[in-house]
């Protein structure tokens, strides 16, 4: 049986707890995979910044090479100014190391260095670009530096090159102003590989490292991202210090630099996370509201149905005066008053049924008394007479006298009966022989058999067999059952009355092919005052039945009607002799 | 612990600093140039000046674990007499007066013998490698140290040092940022935003006792004319110096004397930047700006060469800088890039107009004697025909109380200022870098290097390095 707690259960958590998660996981979800994108999102616009100003620094930088090559174009310049202008350019702009003045042929024409020129200066013929932006190298101290060339048109009637070597530590200045929150960095890849710039103060000897075998997350994901540009340019992994990164890649356009922008994935969540935290933390807060409440109210509505169910199980073990308290104004309200009402009238029945019962029997205790000794006492009565007419006839008397005893014998019966009915029948208890009993009560009925033209037979056991027993009492009982069986059987029908004896057990079994007894009557008739007889009081069985119990035994019954009927008597065995043969 | 060493500073601090490291001197010259003992705990004048008794700490001994006795020290002092490196030239006697006292007699008082006392290395005769110093020397090359067991002041905590040397201040620097070294000796100013960032390295700054000078050979026509030093004394902005070419590492520099010596006044008067005055001081002087007539150079009111030290990236951008602001109000210098040992040779044959290099000013007198007298300059043998200040520094050298050095001093002030035989540009603040896995003791802006003794693994740093 499905409790109606646990459909209550079931039903507020589909009606409302199944909905509140799934919207809970369905908003978590939503809002973490929002929250992601728009850090990344975030990020890749920082990313595509960085790109920028490596472009505007480059940009910038060529600009000032072009600023000196305009001051240059002056064809009537002397050495000196030549000198000056590139020296104020060196003192204004200290990324740059140098600024030389390049022939066509790559002769130096003049340079910012007080002595000759250091850089590696490029040979003007192989330029291929105006602007030239060389590929980033590491100097003689292993950090990176480039090389940035402008064609100078017009000098002296011959073009040249301005070439500045640029220190990439000034780029370092730009890349460290980057912050992303407060752990993220940029940095910078440079075309071969190589780390240009590293935001992360930690991590700026990678920059200086020359050893070109160490490679990082980074690394491969910038040399992956310049392999194929369709790479994804967002991506997780672990730093060489283990710890998990989000890094994002914009590629530079000039020069050809992959940017990253790196965060831990800690930091850059944390915002989202803190929300997936609220909203579960709400969504749990609701959860519990939803099952407390629904708890309170399913409490307060099925304690109501409980009430009724316990006023129900009272009502049904006789209680009739439990009635069921419901406070409400709904439906169980309704259904409460609608028992109690039930149960008054149940009352009011139980009573009507009760008087009725009571009067039916009186009238069929008053009808079997009538029955029972209106015979005896009109035997009685005519013996009395009779006496008085012929009382000088000393044998008619005598007759008179015994027939006045004999239905006195029967009235007196009738009254033990009826007080034996309501207080226990007084056994004397005796090691009996069963099969002498009942070989007694068959002989006993034998004239009655015989009077109804029928056959009566005993079946003993062929051991004998004990028990312990009032001889009269268990001899009544026979008589009793056999006298029923005589009275429910046609002429020519059976009754056999048999025992048999068990390890422990003594069976007496009385049947008869009689009309038997229908399975609706089966069940009551061993109480008292029932009776499947027209006349009689019906206490015969009873009496029967409390006998044997008080023995220690139990009576049975089976009956099929028009086929007869089997009564089953069973007591405790014993192994005591009877005293008479103990005696004897 | 591993030590970088740039080449910046290895040629001329490489024996220093291992001299640092193995060997104590008689006596250290403290912050603001006050005589301090050290080997010699006390220090007393006797005889009216005329002679100097030493002390000896008595639980004191070498490395090889002969103790140090007065007559080790005067074994020293007077092996530096016989090597013509005498601590006074107006030394009569050395006497040792006991098993711990030293007597040095001199001709007549001495100021500057004290001080010199700081610069001897007092080292068993023929055992250059033995000292008393906190470290001592187990290998060359490699330059290895280990920690002196006996010494006097306490075991140091570092038990080795290795000293690794490097092409460029640069190169250094590199090495340790990629944790290579452990500590960096010079941090070059380009560097220095960079190494401080790093979080596994500490950075010290510190102001050294070396200022730039741009000094004049007063033998050139225009140049020994006292108004023409004042001039270009004005045209100089010393701050624009600090600010573009040292990346505000230094501070400008109005003489040759440490800022924090103790007796430097600061009412005297200093030079500053006004190049409309030194316009005028120069048409005044009779040197006007005049027309180039060739496309050789610049319209100019006179020229003349500067040497500077070619091998150091700063000194280039000084010369720039300096270049200008003289071109500026007209004057013409041709900066000329020399290494240094090549300087070196030109400043002691007298063949420059001008010179640029650090000079070590001390953190008392004599280095500023040695320097800038015309004489009685051991070793240095510079001339620049300056005399100016010799009457004046003659007088230091022979007081001995702080009120007459205090009023020589303010003196002697007051001559370079109205006679000034240089530009002084700049003192240079320089930065040492430790790895965080060592505690140091640390004052601002002093130099860490005299407590190596006192450094200390960092507990914590080197269980996280774990």
């Amino acid at each position: 049986m499905t409790r109606i707690t646990s459909r209550f259960v079931l039903l507020i958590a589909t009606a409302a707890v199944a909905p509140l998660v799934i919207y809970g996981i369905v908003s978590v979800t939503s809002l973490r995979q929002g929250t992601q994108t728009s850090v990344r999102d975030g990020n890749l616009r920082v990313a595509g910044q960085v790109a920028e100003q490596i472009a505007l620094y480059i940009d910038n930088n060529i600009r000032v090479l072009k600023s000196v090559a305009a001051e240059l174009r002056g064809t009537q310049l002397q050495q000196w100014q030549r000198e000056r202008i590139l020296r104020d350019h060196v003192l204004d702009f200290p990324e740059f190391r140098e600024i030389s003045l390049l022939g066509t042929g790559g002769e130096v024409l003049a340079t910012s260095r007080l002595g000759t020129a250091r850089m590696n200066l490029p040979d003007p013929r192989s330029l291929s670009s105006d602007p030239y932006i060389a590929p980033m190298r590491l100097d003689d101290d292993f950090l990176p530096t480039t090389t940035l060339a402008v064609r100078l048109p017009q000098l002296d009637q011959s073009s040249g090159w301005i070439v500045g070597q640029l220190s990439l530590e000034e780029l370092w200045r730009v890349i460290d102003r980057i912050r992303v929150g407060n752990r993220g960095y940029a940095l910078i890849v440079g075309e071969d590989g190589r780390l240009i710039a590293d935001g992360a103060p930690d991590e700026k000897r990678m920059i200086a490292n020359p050893e070109p075998h160490v490679v990082t997350a980074e690394l491969t994901f910038a040399a992956e991202l310049r392999q194929n540009a369709e790479t994804p340019r967002v991506r997780e992994y672990k730093d060489r210090n283990g710890v998990s990164m989000l890094g994002v890649a914009a590629r530079a356009t000039r020069p050809e630099w992959i940017v990253i922008v790196e965060q831990p994935t800690e930091e850059a969540y944390a915002t989202a996370r803190q929300f997936e935290r609220q909203l579960t933390v709400a969504i749990g807060l609701a959860l519990l509201g939803t099952v407390v409440l629904g708890y309170l109210w399913g409490r307060s509505f099925i304690r109501r149905i409980f009430a009724l169910t316990r006023v129900t199980r009272s009502l049904a073990e006789g209680k009739f005066e439990s009635r069921v308290a419901i406070k409400g104004r709904d439906e169980i309200r309704e259904l409460g008053d609608a028992f109690n009402s039930m149960a008054d009238r149940l009352v009011e029945l139980q009573e009507d049924v009760r008087k009725q019962e009571r009067q039916a029997m009186f009238g069929r205790i008053a009808a079997g008394l009538v029955h029972d000794l209106s015979h005896p006492i009109q035997n009685i009565g005519n013996s009395c007479k009779l006496i008085m007419k012929m009382s000088d006839d000393a044998e008619y008397r005598e007759t008179f006298r015994r027939t006045v005893e004999r239905e006195m014998v029967i009235v007196k019966r009738v009254l033990d009966d009826l007080r034996n009915i309501a207080r226990p029948i007084p056994l004397e208890r005796f090691a009996v022989d069963v099969n002498r009993t009942v070989g007694d009560a068959v002989e006993a009925m034998q004239a009655h058999a015989e009077t109804a033209g029928l056959t009566l037979r005993a079946e003993l056991s062929s051991d004998p067999v004990f028990m312990d027993g009032d001889v009269f009492a268990l001899g009544r009982v026979y008589r009793n059952l056999i006298l029923n069986a005589i009275q429910a059987t046609a002429p020519g029908g059976l009754v056999v009355i048999a025992t048999e004896g068990t390890r422990d057990r003594v069976q007496v079994k009385v049947y008869d092919t009689g009309c038997g007894i229908a399975a609706d009557r089966l069940s009551a008739i061993f109480e008292d005052f029932v009776t499947t007889k027209r006349r009689g009081l019906g206490l015969g069985l009873a009496i029967s039945k409390k006998i044997v119990e008080q023995l220690g035994g139990h009576i049975t019954v089976a009956s099929e009607v028009g086929k007869g009927t089997t009564f089953v008597i069973e007591f405790p065995r014993t192994e005591a002799r009877p005293i008479a043969l103990v005696a004897g | 612990m591993g030590i970088g060493i740039g080449q910046g500073v290895r040629r001329n601090a490489l024996g220093n600093f291992a001299t640092l490291l193995d060997s104590d001197p008689l006596v250290s010259i403290d912050w603001e140039g006050r005589v301090a003992p050290r080997l010699a705990e006390r220090l007393e004048w006797l005889d009216g000046d005329r002679t100097l008794k030493l002390v000896l700490r008595r639980n004191v001994v070498f490395h090889d674990g002969a103790p140090l006795t007065s007559d080790a020290v005067v074994r020293v002092l007077r092996q530096q007499v016989a090597d013509n490196q005498p601590p006074s030239e107006f030394l009569q006697s050395i006497e040792a007066a006991g098993s711990d006292t030293v007597l040095i007699r001199l001709t007549r008082p001495d100021s500057l013998l004290p001080e010199r006392l700081n610069g001897v290395e007092v080292r068993p005769p023929g055992h250059p490698d033995v000292g008393t110093g906190p470290f001592r020397i187990v290998s060359q090359n490699p330059l290895r140290f280990v920690a002196n067991d006996k010494y006097y002041r306490k075991r140091p905590s570092i038990d080795e040092i290795r000293v690794h040397t490097y092409d460029t201040q640069r190169g250094a620097w590199a090495a340790m940022m990629r944790g290579e070294i452990d500590y960096l000796h010079d941090v070059s100013r380009e560097a220095a935003d960079f190494v401080e960032a790093e979080s596994s390295v500490n950075t010290y700054p510190y102001l050294a006792a070396y200022y730039i000078p741009m000094v004049f050979n007063l033998r050139h026509p225009i140049l020994k004319r006292v108004e023409v030093r004042r001039a270009l004394n004005e045209a100089i902005d010393r701050q624009s110096i600090v600010t573009q070419a040292m990346h505000g590492r230094g501070i400008p520099s109005d003489g040759p004397l440490w800022p924090q010596y103790w007796a430097i006044s600061s009412a005297q008067r200093t030079y500053a930047f006004n190049p409309d005055a030194a316009r005028v001081r120069l048409d005044a002087a009779g040197l006007p700006v005049v027309p180039s007539t060739d496309s050789t150079h610049v319209a100019r009111r006179f020229k003349f060469t500067c040497l500077f030290w070619s091998e150091e990236p700063l000194y280039e951008r000084v010369a720039l800088i300096v270049q200008k602001q003289l071109f500026e109000i007209g004057v013409d210098v041709e900066m000329q890039p020399v290494p240094g040992n090549r300087l070196f040779e030109r400043m002691q044959k007298a063949d420059y107009e001008a010179f640029m290099v650090p000079t070590g000013s001390g953190r008392a007198l004599g280095w500023t004697y040695n320097f800038w007298h015309t004489s009685a300059k051991p070793g240095a043998g510079l001339e620049t025909g300056y005399t100016s200040a010799d009457p004046i520094l003659d007088h230091l050298r022979l007081v001995t109380s702080d009120d007459d050095t205090r009023q020589g001093v303010a003196e002697l002030q007051r001559v370079l200022f109205d006679e000034p035989p240089a530009v002084f540009l700049v003192w240079l603040m320089n930065a040492r870098a430790v790895s965080t896995r060592f505690d140091v003791p640390h004052e601002p802006n002093r130099d860490i290097m005299s407590n190596l003794w006192q450094w200390r693994q960092n507990p914590a740093a080197v269980r996280a390095a774990q």
